[in-house]
């Protein structure tokens, strides 16, 4: 069938701005959506401009947005996107700079890759990985720095000093491996600093648009519990997670007010500042002083213990 | 940073081209060299991420040194060089040992041994792998620790030409894509690591960027090509998607069926069944559908639905992944769709085991050389060993080189050249389409060149290509910007497929037997009196100059190979 696909098109050494080119290309049952760009480029417009290298998945070079959605061209079935919108939408992939068209500079994604010393560094030459971690160690392995998480990841957008889930995952392979020299200790060293584990929102956007399924959201939960297990309490977050799950396994609920002053730590300046919101919370009668055990909790410990135990292995 | 130039200049940043790149700058890590890398994708993009299956090495106790050089030797119907042979098979091991020191996560059994699968060609289950992404794992693995070693990276540029004066590499020609500027990259030693060439055969593969740049840049400047004119089709690609399945699917104990149902290898090689050489599958599987046991349009069915769903998601992930992506279709309940596609040169750039060529101070690693060790046919789960095991040899002797060489300097004139030759092709209208060419060479390389071949149609193959290159002529650049011109490359490379088109049919046209994936129908049989030879193939004014050269025997004398390996 015959089928509407329009494309991003920019080029800064013309005049023309910013703007979307429509294009009809044939589309059958296995077309995907680089099969479109590629039809376009061969015989209407050889200025198309886009990358893909494997057009198999493997590779990660064509990421792009399409219909909204952060994905890989060559893995995208165009009878799919027509299925769900009628249309085909083509976008570069958006949080980085356009270098023509489709084509974007990846590079503050490589810089924080490269930041993190993303390689192994072993003293114990034929030291092979324990048999219980290679599943784990593979699948972050899986990774091909698509750079669609990093797009997506909402962190990112509001401050792109942060690494993102690509980086982060990076940082998990290495951490659990125990042959690597600085292991765990490069996630500690990130903790507190602007690509710390705790800057992630949990929204796992990530999780779903990796196109290998490597788990980013899952990769950067794990450096939080690593961190967290490593003693490293100097961030807020960590001081959160903590108070929480302390107030929970005790209570059965949050006790508020005493969790605020432990998040915050007890820092005489984050105090003063909170004196305000205390005294509105007092005025509506919303500062509790105890906190009373609900009913089972004895059950709830079980709970976060199993859970707990769950999360080690 | 270009300009000034470099002591190893490495172009291609696939396994190859980065295992060269630690190697040169381990060789000597006290005299500091400095090492680059220049390639016309990031690094990571490059064509190694899709090898999936697997890394041959001996290490089970029944297997031996011997036990699997026999197998390759057999597998490459006796044309390997037994020398190259014995030293891949003797030092793959440490190749692997090395590679896990570098942080790849291979596969394990329960007791801490590499996990090793059976595949094609092999007597014994000697493939280790990391799940059925073994190539992208290592591409990783490597380009991490070039990073580690401080290795500049050029990446997307595109080399246009190698410098060679006297009979000495001084560097390469490059294009800055994003910017579409020409520079000079003077080096003391050049290695071409430029993969191998699939986009001669367009029609029935999907990777277009594998174009052939090293191996056909090499043969213009007087480097010989050896063995061109194998040409080795994974049997079991996607129908219709020309997707490899990988060979692991049968390494895990996939079966081929045809439309009845039949376990068909049974006919074609009773011993070894689906797990043959690749060569033999091929064959078969277009056996059975030509004579009409292949399923309506013209395939195999590929059965996984037998095997226990463990297995399909711990082992082979991508395979269960892309079937799903690209056919719809669940591996764990249908069977797959299959049938004979990429084809894979086999042949490439001559070198010795030191990755050496003719030209001094030029070398060549991976898939764009051609060391002697495949023969006529390669083994499955060698390409990524040879690549790393040979690419380290490359990168050292590179190294060795340097000493005492004065950094040269790059004569104004090729770089003006190469100008000239992208403003004319910016200028000059557009008279024939760039797609057309393409489509059409890979129509008449399929059906004239393919995995059946005979004197005539190759000789109808020869006129073909000559009237494309006259079309050719006529290809001009229609998009007139030079920031990142992918048309540009595009023109480009078609120049080296075609180039490397008509070295393939020359060498097929000339060797008068059946040898490995050489098929000819008229010559049906291996010729072991007057072909047990290498094909070497020199650039001449007037088109490809053939020559011969003996196959190094040692110690396994020429036989039959263990199964009927042509029709019958």
């Amino acid at each position: 069938m015959r089928a509407k696909v329009s494309v991003f098109r920019f080029n800064r050494d013309e005049a023309a701005g910013p703007h979307y080119d429509e294009f009809f290309v044939d589309v059958t049952r296995g077309t995907t959506v680089l099969d479109c760009l590629t039809q376009i480029k061969d015989e209407q417009d050889g200025s198309l401009t886009f990358r893909s290298s494997c057009r198999v998945g493997a590779c990660g070079d064509c990421a792009t947005k399409i219909n909204g959605q952060a994905s890989l061209t060559c893995k995208t079935r165009a009878l799919k996107e027509l299925e769900e919108h009628g249309y085909i939408r083509v976008e570069p992939l958006p949080g980085f700079e356009v270098t023509r068209d489709l084509v974007v500079d990846l590079e503050p994604l490589w810089e924080h890759i490269e930041e993190i010393g993303p390689w192994i560094e072993t003293r114990e030459h034929g030291k092979r990985i324990p048999f219980e971690l290679i599943e784990k160690v593979q699948r972050a392995s899986f990774c091909n720095l698509c750079g669609i998480c990093h797009s997506e990841c909402p962190v990112v957008k509001a401050d792109p000093g942060f690494g993102g889930p690509a980086t982060l995952t990076k940082v998990y392979r290495f951490a659990i491996d125990d042959r690597d020299s600085r292991g765990v200790k490069r996630v500690v060293k990130l903790v507190g600093g602007s690509t710390s584990p705790f800057r992630c929102l949990r929204c796992y956007l990530c999780e779903e648009a990796c196109p290998r399924s490597v788990g980013p959201a899952e990769s950067t939960a794990a450096l939080r519990r690593l961190a967290m297990r490593n003693g490293t309490i100097v961030e807020a977050g960590i001081r959160h997670a903590r108070a929480m799950t302390k107030d929970v396994c005790r209570y059965g609920k949050l006790s508020e007010t005493a969790l605020a002053v432990r998040t915050w730590g007890y820092n005489p300046l984050a105090i003063l500042r909170a004196i305000p919101l205390a005294l509105r919370l007092w005025l509506r009668g919303k500062l509790v002083w105890r906190t009373e055990p609900i009913g089972g909790i004895q059950d709830i410990k079980k709970i976060i213990e199993a859970t707990e135990k769950i999360q080690d292995g | 940073m270009v300009g000034r130039g470099h002591d190893v200049l490495i172009v291609g940043g696939g396994v190859a081209g980065l295992r060269a790149a630690i190697a040169s700058h381990d060789a000597a890590i006290d005299l500091r060299l400095d090492v680059a890398v220049v390639s016309k994708v990031h690094p990571l993009r490059s064509y190694s991420a899709v090898a999936q299956g697997a890394i041959n090495a001996a290490i089970d106790p029944a297997d031996s040194w011997e036990r699997q050089a026999l197998d390759v030797i057999k597998c490459g119907d006796y044309l390997g060089d037994q020398n190259v042979v014995e030293v891949f098979c003797r030092e793959g091991l440490a190749a692997i040992g090395e590679l896990e020191t570098f942080g790849v996560p291979f596969n394990q059994s329960k007791d801490g041994k590499l996990a090793q699968r059976a595949y094609g060609g092999a007597s014994i289950p000697r493939a280790c792998f990391v799940a059925d992404r073994t190539g992208q794992v290592l591409l990783h693995a490597l380009w991490e620790q070039a990073l580690m070693r401080g290795i500049t990276f050029y990446n997307e540029w595109y080399v246009l030409n190698l410098v060679i004066e006297g009979g000495t590499c001084c560097g390469v020609i490059a294009l800055h894509i994003p910017s579409g500027k020409i520079h000079a990259i003077p080096a003391k030693a050049t290695i071409l690591a430029t993969g191998a060439c699939y986009s001669v055969y367009q029609s029935v593969t999907r990777v277009r960027m594998n174009t052939g740049d090293g191996t056909a840049m090499a043969y213009r400047a007087g480097v010989a090509l050896r063995d061109m004119e194998f040409v080795q089709f994974q049997p079991t690609t996607l129908f219709g998607a020309f997707i490899n399945i990988a060979e692991a699917a049968r390494g895990e104990g996939g079966y081929l069926r045809n439309r009845f149902g039949e376990r068909f290898m049974e006919r074609y090689a009773p011993k070894m069944m689906e797990l043959a050489s690749r060569d033999i599958v091929s064959r078969a599987i277009l056996s059975e559908i030509r004579e009409g046991r292949g399923l309506d349009e013209g395939y195999v069915h590929l059965d996984l639905t037998h095997l226990p769903k463990g297995v399909l998601i711990q082992k082979l992930p991508q395979v269960c992944e892309q079937v799903r992506d690209f056919a719809g279709i669940d591996p764990t309940k249908e069977p797959i769709p299959v049938r004979p596609g990429i084809a894979h040169e086999t042949g490439g750039i001559n070198t010795n085991m030191d990755g050496a060529t003719n030209v001094w101070a030029l070398f060549a690693a991976g898939d764009c050389s051609n060391t002697g060790m495949n023969g006529a046919n390669p083994s499955g789960g060698n390409g990524l060993v040879g690549a790393v095991l040979f690419a380290k040899k490359a990168g050292e002797s590179a190294a060795r080189i340097t000493g005492g060489r004065a950094m040269p300097s790059i004569r104004p004139d090729w770089q003006r050249r190469e100008e000239e030759l992208m403003a004319s092709l910016f200028h000059s209208k557009s008279r024939e389409s760039l797609a057309r060419i393409r489509k059409r060479l890979g129509e008449v390389m399929m059906d004239k060149v393919g995995p059946y071949r005979e004197g005539r149609l190759l000789r109808e193959a020869v006129d073909d290509l000559k009237r494309l290159r006259e079309q050719y002529e006529c290809v001009g650049v229609r998009d007139r910007s030079r920031r990142f011109n992918t048309e540009l490359i595009e023109v480009l490379e078609m120049r080296n497929s075609l180039d490397l088109a008509e070295v393939i049919v020359a060498s097929a046209l000339a060797r008068q037997e059946s040898r490995g994936t050489h098929y000819r129908r008229d010559y049906p049989k291996r010729d072991d009196q007057n072909w047990l030879k290498h094909t070497l193939v020199y650039a001449d004014r007037n088109g490809p100059r053939l020559g011969y050269r003996d196959v190094v025997i040692t110690r396994f004398p020429s036989g039959v190979r263990y199964e009927m390996p042509y029709e019958g």
